[in-house]
């Protein structure tokens, strides 16, 4: 599988690391909710999605930056990849 | 405080390559008698990684030293290589709050390759497109988990630049990917 | 008599080259050019191989890469490569090579008996009878486990070798606008007219010789670049593909350097797949003796080498191309007696070529059976009725010693099938094909089902691949599969072709069924009553071909993993010290004097540290810069203790959980500025730490201005502990102070020792007096020494991971072995640490019911009751009774001798540990030693619980 990061261009998968969901990931509940429901399900809860899915990748091998892929978990087609962070 | 983490120049006598014990100069010959590529360590040189903030870039990046190389490793993020130890120092000087600076002069062994098969054996250890990679430019990738920044320096020459600790591992899977077109070792 | 070289043809042999070859300790000859296949062939050898169960002899069947039956074992320099078929083996001076699943000979082999055994091993004959409860005496896995070194012995392939193979294996990384898969006349077309468009442009080509010198020079001059012996076996997403190319293989000396064989990576923007098509058989009974193979493989060694199969040769078939093949053998001086064909009436240029063949027409009849010990001898024939699909009435017989079979063409469609793209059943060519339209890929020529044998000769089979009548007809020659076993595992219930493919491991072997694929599906439709598409194909999977493991590994072939070495490595290496792989680091694990074995070597160590002083390398700890205006607010965050008062130049001891609220890495953190911060990490989890940050930042907190960078290789570390180290450093540091005042604890300070500049900070892990000294990586071997110079005069020894492990066991202190992923800062007691004053990551969650479960397995030490040496990983029990040890209460994370308590002691997580204290447990472990010792719980602290001698 190939990804093409924003920055360092396509690139073997073998340079990443996935780290989940991304539509998970975006929604970190406020410290302030302790131990409520939404904490719990940010934890533990997880898309696995058979179709088009939002994951989080970084570029470990390379800039080391973030990137969400939207990828067709069937066919393994990669739709989309945008870039995370400031 | 900190002045060494600021800037940590290299003491003449004091210091060692990674690679003194295993760097032996020499030709080690294909079948052919040739040696398609060179490999020599570019030890000494002050390194450091200068970053600038999301909006602060144009200011960050005008700071670059004219005579260095410089890798946009990450967006707005430059690994510097220059031959002047002073660089580290004088750029953690200039940055104030525009972004930050890290000496990274001991932290990394810059492996320079050079000949007519540089290519073809650079090929065996990244999965890189060397053929349309503009010259004097760089980018950020990695051999089986060794981080490695690969800087295009001319024609059929680059410079690695990896990890210190990983270097003698590095520099044996060189070793090995050259073996069939010959090294000489400067 | 059987095969034999002819005098004309052979467009890839060079007659005049002899080469000499050993097989099976005898020598023979064949010549340049040759595969070992063709060389056999040319010796007039009939049996090359002995099938997988009944030890049948078995011919050669095709020319390429589909062989199913002549599999050697190749050997070189004492190295053994089994399972190599003859028809891919380039034959070359002095190669040797042996036959397999054989005993003692291929011509006599004395375990054919068990073709005697004929139902007995048929489809499903090990699950039935080794598998499912045990009855009686002669069923149930234990009946197998019993049975299984004799019938592994009986049925398999060639054997493994034990002599380490010394070849060098490499990747290649390539890249191209347009990969065009196999290189006869439509792949170089095919390659000329994509370079010709500007496209860079990749050509492989499987066999060795396919491509004439001007088709080379051709490719040469429009820059497309060739690969030879280079097959093209996997099919990955985005369009990267797999291929092994056979660099030295042929060679009787390979050059120097040169790697055996190339792993090649392409990615490719296209793929044009100009494989070809593989010819089938018809599957009839007695289909599988010697001298019986595909028209097209008989042709192949012909024209290629030569070489004809046989003397007086039969064709059957169902289709023109046979007719063609028969023409053309017929021009290389080969006899053909007849052309036997289903079909009962043939057009007009098949009969053309069948009289220039000089062969006897027999249409509307079908082989029904054969005869021969160890060679065809005779073909038995009979009416076919194409309706009804049987033979009627009595058989003739033909004399023949070769029967060359045809059932039409199968485009080679498997890169398209792993891509995932479904095959589409043609009728007409009663082949499946790739679907019409083809993303990032196409097939051209006879791959994409265009096939063309010649003039007005038509590609269109008729409807006949099996010949139903009684007598055993093989459809998967290598794993011995017939038609009666698919139909006996219909009658079973396997009716879905993935089970029933599995069941009677048809297309399983090593050939993957390249030519049993259609024939089965056409027997097994027919048993299921349904026309072909609606049975099916199973998906094709990566590896097209076999390819060896260490082509796989390439260039980490013998080395797994890097090895990451610390600025001190050669140091450690001249003190004779024994390395240890911690993660990818070289750590000294102890520094043997001469007669000492480890545990006297660490406990030595450890107990000058306490009494003396020591020097232990540091180097490996992660170590993260962590910088920028919001760092301390950063930290503050990352840390469960408070970082954003810690005055500049001072250390703090930290500790961060996992947003779950598991303890996840602990370590100090230095201020070296208001907006500076050196991290330091665990070894082991310094890449994780990393990413969690970086994720951070990115990902949920994008409005902090924090840069992080790795400075881990950037300075070399030493730590310093014992009631002397300060002694060592007031000699050997100059620019600072080193005493109470100036350097309290968590104190840091800058200085110099022999002109290196260097940063020292108070802090231990021994739970001694300590410091660790840092430096630039380049400067730690002159750092090492000047410090081992001041040392020496004080008793200092340099101490390894052992004596380290020993000195915080014997102080309570945490690491990887204690915090591993399901202990909480409560349950390793660090809960002092969790700062109640503000959010950190994982304070959500810790005070979940589970987490706060008063049973929870917490922290403890343990002491050996009877001097035994205990085992990490035992777990603790409260029953005496080695044997009925009943409940795990918890178990031992690390052990030592501790010299301080002079006895075996050890750290546990224990069930409600923290009232266990003086409680006699057992620590048992019944599978590595089979060790059952009693122990005493006692505090985790076991020396200076007070903590005055670090503060001292």
């Amino acid at each position: 599988m190939r990804i093409a990061c924003p920055f360092c261009g396509e690139r073997d998968v073998a340079e990443f690391t996935y780290h989940g969901d991304a539509d998970h990931s975006a929604k970190r509940p406020e410290p302030a909710q302790e131990n409520s429901q939404a904490w719990n399900q940010w934890v533990y809860d997880r898309k696995n999605p058979a179709g088009e899915h939002r994951e989080l990748w970084q570029h470990t091998g390379g800039c080391r930056g973030f990137m969400i892929v939207t990828r067709n978990t069937i066919t393994h087609e990669i739709i989309k990849v945008e870039r995370v962070g400031p | 405080m900190a002045n060494i983490f600021q800037s940590a120049q290299i003491v003449p006598g004091k210091a060692a390559s990674p690679l003194a014990a295993s760097m032996k100069a020499g030709t080690y010959a294909a079948e052919n008698g040739a040696a398609g590529v060179q490999i020599h360590e570019l030890f000494g040189r002050a390194i450091c990684e200068m970053a600038a903030w999301h909006d602060t870039r144009s200011n960050v990046r005008r700071l670059i030293p004219k005579g260095s190389t410089a890798i946009e490793i990450a967006p707005s993020r430059w690994l510097i290589i220059t031959e002047d130890q002073a660089v580290p120092a004088k750029l953690s000087g200039k940055i104030g709050d525009k972004g930050t600076v890290v000496d990274l002069s001991h932290g990394r062994t810059i492996l320079k390759v050079s000949g007519a098969q540089s290519v073809w054996v650079l090929s065996k250890l990244f999965a890189i497109d060397f053929a349309t990679m503009p010259l004097r430019s760089g980018l950020a990738t990695s051999h089986h988990g060794i981080t490695a920044q690969i800087w295009h320096e001319a024609e059929n020459t680059f410079q690695i630049i990896i990890f210190r600790s990983l270097a003698e591992s590095f520099f044996e899977a060189l070793k090995a990917a050259s073996s069939d077109v010959g090294y000489e070792i400067a | 008599m059987s095969g034999y070289r002819v005098e004309k043809g052979g467009s890839r042999i060079d007659r005049t080259d002899p080469v000499a070859f050993t097989i099976d300790g005898k020598q023979m000859f064949g010549v340049n050019g040759d595969t070992l296949a063709s060389a056999l062939m040319a010796n007039g050898v009939s049996i090359v191989g002995r099938s997988f169960k009944y030890h049948r002899p078995r011919g050669l069947f095709a020319a390429g890469f589909e062989e199913p039956n002549a599999l050697f074992t190749h050997m070189r320099d004492g190295v053994r490569e089994p399972n190599l078929r003859a028809t891919e083996i380039e034959i070359y001076d002095g190669m040797i090579v042996e036959s397999q699943n054989r005993w003692p000979t291929l011509d006599h082999d004395l375990m054919a008996i068990n073709q005697l055994g004929g139902k007995a091993l048929a489809a499903g004959f090990y699950y039935k009878t080794f598998m499912g409860p045990v009855i009686g005496p002669l069923k149930g896995t234990r009946f197998w486990m019993f049975c299984e070194h004799f019938i592994r012995r009986a049925a398999g392939l060639g054997k493994a070798g034990t002599t380490p193979d010394a070849s060098r294996y490499e990747r290649v990384n390539a890249f191209c606008d347009v990969l065009v898969v196999g290189g006869r006349q439509e792949g170089v077309s095919q390659a000329l007219a994509a370079a010709k468009d500007g496209s860079r442009v990749i050509l492989c080509e499987q066999s060795a010789h396919a491509l004439s010198t001007a088709q080379k020079d051709q490719l040469l001059v429009e820059g497309v670049q060739l690969l030879d012996r280079t097959c093209v076996w996997g099919w990955y997403d985005g369009n990267v593909l797999a291929a092994v190319e056979r660099v030295t293989d042929h060679m009787r000396r390979p050059p120097k350097g040169m790697a055996r064989q190339r792993h090649w990576v392409i990615r490719a923007g296209h793929v044009r797949l100009c494989t070809g098509a593989l010819e089938r058989p018809i599957i009839f009974p007695g289909n599988d003796r010697p001298g019986i193979m595909l028209a097209s493989a008989a042709l192949t060694y012909a024209e290629n080498h030569g070489c004809l199969p046989g003397q007086k040769i039969a064709i059957f078939a169902n289709n023109d191309s046979a007719y063609s093949a028969a023409q053309k053998l017929a021009k290389a001086d080969a006899n053909i007696v007849a052309i036997i064909d289903v079909r009962p009436k043939i057009s007009e240029a098949a009969e053309q070529c069948a009289q220039a063949a000089g062969a006897k027409r027999i249409t509307g009849r079908a082989v029904i059976g054969t005869r021969g010990k160890k060679r065809v001898r005779e073909i038995h024939v009979a009416a076919w009725d194409l309706e009804t699909g049987t033979a009627k009435g009595a058989s003739d017989v033909i004399k023949c010693d070769t029967l060359l079979v045809s059932g039409g063409w199968s485009p080679v469609i498997h890169l398209a099938s792993q891509k995932g793209e479904k095959p589409v059943w043609d009728n007409v060519l009663q082949a499946f094909c790739v679907p019409q339209k083809l993303n990032g890929m196409s097939a051209h020529g006879a791959a994409a089902g265009a096939f063309d044998f010649g003039d007005s000769l038509s590609p269109n089979p008729a409807p006949v691949l099996h010949i139903a009548y009684p007598g055993k007809a093989f459809v998967d020659l290598q794993h011995d599969v017939t038609a009666d076993d698919v139909a006996l595992a219909h009658r079973e219930g396997f009716i879905s072709v993935e089970h029933l493919k599995r069941y009677t491991t048809l297309g399983m072997a090593t050939d993957q069924g390249k030519t049993s694929n259609i024939p089965a599906l056409s027997i097994m439709a027919d048993a299921l009553g349904k026309p072909i598409p609606e049975v099916g194909t199973t998906r094709f999977r990566a590896p097209y071909t076999a390819v060896a493991i260490g082509t796989l590994a390439a260039e980490r072939f013998g080395d797994l993993q890097p090895k990451r070495l610390t600025p001190m490595h050669e140091r450690h290496i001249d003190a004779g010290a024994r390395m240890y792989e911690a993660g990818l680091w070289m750590r000294p694990e102890s520094y043997n004097q001469p007669g000492e074995n480890v545990e006297q070597a660490y406990v030595r160590e450890a107990k000058t540290v306490r009494t003396k002083v020591g020097m232990v390398d540091v180097s490996t700890l992660g170590k993260i810069d962590v910088q920028g205006p919001d760092a301390a607010i950063f930290l503050n965050r990352v840390y469960t203790n408070g970082f954003a008062k810690l005055q500049v130049g001072k250390a703090r001891y930290g500790l961060m959980l996992r947003e779950d609220g598991f303890a996840m890495d602990d370590g100090t953190t230095w201020r070296l500025a208001e907006n500076r911060f050196l991290m330091t990490t665990t070894t082991a989890n310094a890449a994780i730490v990393m990413q969690q940050m970086e994720k951070m930042l990115a990902v949920h907190w994008p409005d902090l201005r924090v840069h992080l960078t790795s400075v881990t290789d950037q300075w070399a570390g030493v730590a310093i502990a014992g009631p002397k180290s300060r002694d060592v450093l007031a000699k050997s540091v100059t620019g600072t102070a080193v005493d109470d005042m100036t350097l309290p604890f968590m104190g840091i300070v800058e200085g110099e020792i022999d002109g290196i500049p260097v940063m020292i900070c108070r802090l231990s892990f021994s739970g001694e007096l300590a410091f660790e000294v840092y430096c630039g990586a380049h400067h730690g071997e002159a750092m090492w020494d000047a410090l081992m110079q001041a040392g020496q005069p004080l008793g200092m020894v340099p101490y390894g991971l052992e004596a380290l492990g020993t000195l915080r066991i014997e102080k309570g202190h945490v690491t990887a072995a204690e915090i591993d992923g399901r202990t909480t800062a409560s349950d390793l007691h660090l809960d002092w640490m969790l700062s109640k004053k503000k959010p950190f990551i994982g304070s959500a969650m810790i005070d979940r019911e589970g987490l706060t479960d008063e049973n929870r397995w917490t922290l403890v030490g343990v002491k050996s009751l009877n001097g035994a040496k205990l085992k990490a990983g035992s777990h603790l029990v409260a029953s005496e009774a080695k044997e009925e040890p009943g409940w795990s209460l918890g178990h031992l994370t690390a052990m030592c001798f501790s010299p301080e308590l002079n006895t075996y002691v050890a750290l546990a997580l224990l069930e409600n540990g923290d009232t266990q204290k003086g409680r006699r447990l057992f620590a048992t472990d019944p599978v590595r030693t089979g060790t059952h010792l009693p122990v005493e719980i006692i505090d985790h602290h076991m020396v200076d619980p007070e903590g005055t001698r670090m503060h001292g």
